[in-house]
């Protein structure tokens, strides 16, 4: 469904990612995961056509090439993001950001079916409608941020580090709101994280970075054992316990 | 339409009668003054509109307002004077789209200096053009009194105001809202920034080229330092920003209090102008940071929270 082949994105000097290729099929959870400055969220961004580095490679949705296309025609191909840091709009309140997410075309025709599925997937956002977001807490402002992204009736979901700063009971929340996403919506959710724990029970694939570079893909059992992966990313937790 | 809505509509049309009846009751003096505040109403409002959300400072005024200026100078003898003031919004809206798609696409500092010497660039290019003609202005003789510019002034105000009530409720009005919290999640949010920028910032062009062309007879003769003066552009944003820019009705109430003060001071200091009136700009920046709308809306808030 996408593939994503030899993307390599530079800031000036600083190559963030190198030549990395990742493929995610239909209605699968596929997780890249790295360490900080691994190049995760530049992935994302060129995926999603906001990145400010140069940007070379190819960008394949269903066959054709997204690359290079303005952010708001990729969001009409489909493809959604929810930026880390949530990207939600604290003076606004929830129903707003969510009207925010079926501003473009693909998404008009479906916004008040696509706003009950939103409100089944976080009823929390239900009873807070006209709450101002930025009154939420960190999780409930990611409910906001995943349902706005849900709102443009994508295709893809992206999310950097949904659950960053969560504690255990709300990033168990995300996870079961993830799976819903894919198995509910049959969305595609491509999803980067640093953290191990959560990902690795809900993902199809994981594919790892490090310092730019794929250095390992498949499933989460096969990336566990990898040699390359332990010595590079589990290795230094290991050594730490 | 909420109950509010019908409220401030009908507040708005007994304000719009009452300032029309204006040439029969007051002195040509407070006339005069009538004109100079609804030319920056229009002008002020119509800035406001566009870079009140954006946050993209616009020193273009005084662009679109010459260029309108001509139109009307060029026009007068040659076409019927009410063809001559949606040429002059239509010549507005192009070039301010053409300034738009060439540069809404920067950071706003470069906006800034780029719209500051469009007007110069603009002068420049027609005082090149009236030397190759051999004359240095152009007359603009008509009919028209303070009275009737006074009038269209106000109407073309009504104009804005309600484009800006349209434009608030739609989704464009939106789209700027949130392009000026946080552009790059409105451009992922599906939102064409770049279009929509371009397509409000064809808006304060348009009025303000209108304006131009309202005002040309008025001043009789027309030359492009007359035309294109930048103290227009800078005079614009100040009283736009002394009101404040973020309601509608923000710009209007900078530009009565900042009309009267330029008066003022002209009237007691009249060698020391310019110098007094930046000293009144950095007090009113000083003290009113967000503008007499901050002030209005922190009274209205000390008040619900007494009585609450």
């Amino acid at each position: 469904m996408l593939e994503v082949r030899a993307l390599s994105v530079a800031y000036g000097q600083h190559r963030a990612l190198d030549g990395a290729s990742v493929r995610v099929g239909r209605a699968e959870i596929v997780v890249i995961l790295g360490a900080n400055g691994a190049g995760k969220s530049s992935l994302l961004k060129a995926v999603a056509g906001i990145c400010e580095g140069r940007v070379a490679g190819e960008v394949l949705l269903d066959g054709g090439d997204i690359a290079g296309m303005a952010p708001h025609r990729i969001v009409d191909q489909g493809v959604a993001l929810v930026p880390e840091g949530r990207g939600v709009f604290g003076d606004l309140a929830v129903e707003e950001n969510l009207a925010l997410g079926a501003y473009g075309p693909r998404a008009r025709d479906e916004e008040a079916g696509n706003l009950d599925r939103v409100m089944a997937l976080f009823p929390k956002l239900g009873e807070r409608r006209r709450q101002v977001v930025r009154t939420m807490s960190g999780g409930e402002q990611q409910m906001v941020a995943i349902g706005r992204a849900m709102m443009s009736n994508p295709r893809i979901l992206m999310l950097d580090e949904p659950v960053a700063g969560m504690n255990r009971e709300e990033t168990e929340d995300m996870a079961r709101a993830i799976l819903d996403v894919r198995d509910e919506w049959g969305v595609t959710v491509l999803l980067v994280e640093h953290d191990m724990g959560m990902v690795m029970d809900i993902s199809d694939h994981v594919c790892v970075l490090n310092f730019g570079r794929r250095i390992a893909a498949g499933t989460p059992a096969e990336v566990r054992a990898d040699e390359e992966v332990i010595r590079a990313y589990l290795g230094a937790s290991r050594e730490a316990a | 339409m909420t109950a509010t809505e019908w409220r401030d509509l009908g507040l708005a049309l007994v304000v719009l009668v009452v300032a029309a009846g204006l040439p029969f009751f007051g002195t040509p003096y407070y006339l005069t003054l009538g004109v100079t505040i609804a030319m920056y109403a229009v002008l002020a409002t119509s800035w406001a509109l566009f870079s009140g959300p954006t946050h993209y400072i616009s020193l273009a005024t005084a662009a679109f307002f010459g260029l309108g200026t001509y139109v009307t100078a060029v026009g007068i003898d040659h076409l019927p004077y009410w063809l001559l003031l949606p040429i002059a919004g239509v010549i507005g809206a192009v070039v301010a789209g053409l300034v738009g798609l060439a540069t809404l696409r920067l950071s706003g500092v470069y906006f800034v200096i780029f719209t500051l010497g469009l007007a110069e660039f603009i002068r420049q290019v027609i005082t090149w053009a009236q030397n190759l003609m051999g004359t240095r202005g152009l007359y603009v003789l008509t009919d028209l009194g303070e009275r009737e510019i006074y009038w269209q002034l106000l109407g073309l105000a009504a104009l804005v105001f309600l484009g800006g009530w349209l434009i608030g409720r739609s989704r464009l009005g939106f789209a700027l809202r949130i392009i000026g919290d946080d552009e790059e999640v409105a451009r992922h949010s599906g939102i064409d920034t770049a279009r929509a920028k371009v397509m409000l910032f064809m808006v304060p062009g348009a009025v303000a080229s209108i304006t131009g062309a309202i005002i040309a007879p008025r001043y009789v003769y027309i030359e492009p330092a007359l035309a294109f003066a930048p103290i227009l552009s800078f005079t614009v944003v100040i009283m736009a920003l002394l009101g404040g820019t973020g309601r509608l009705w923000g710009p209007l109430v900078g530009v009565i209090p900042f009309t009267f003060l330029t008066e003022w001071v002209a009237r007691w200091f009249p060698n020391q102008s310019t110098l007094v009136m930046g000293l009144a700009f950095l007090v009113i920046v000083f003290l009113l940071p967000k503008g007499f709308v901050g002030l209005i809306d922190g009274a209205r808030a000390r008040a619900r929270g007494a009585f609450a």
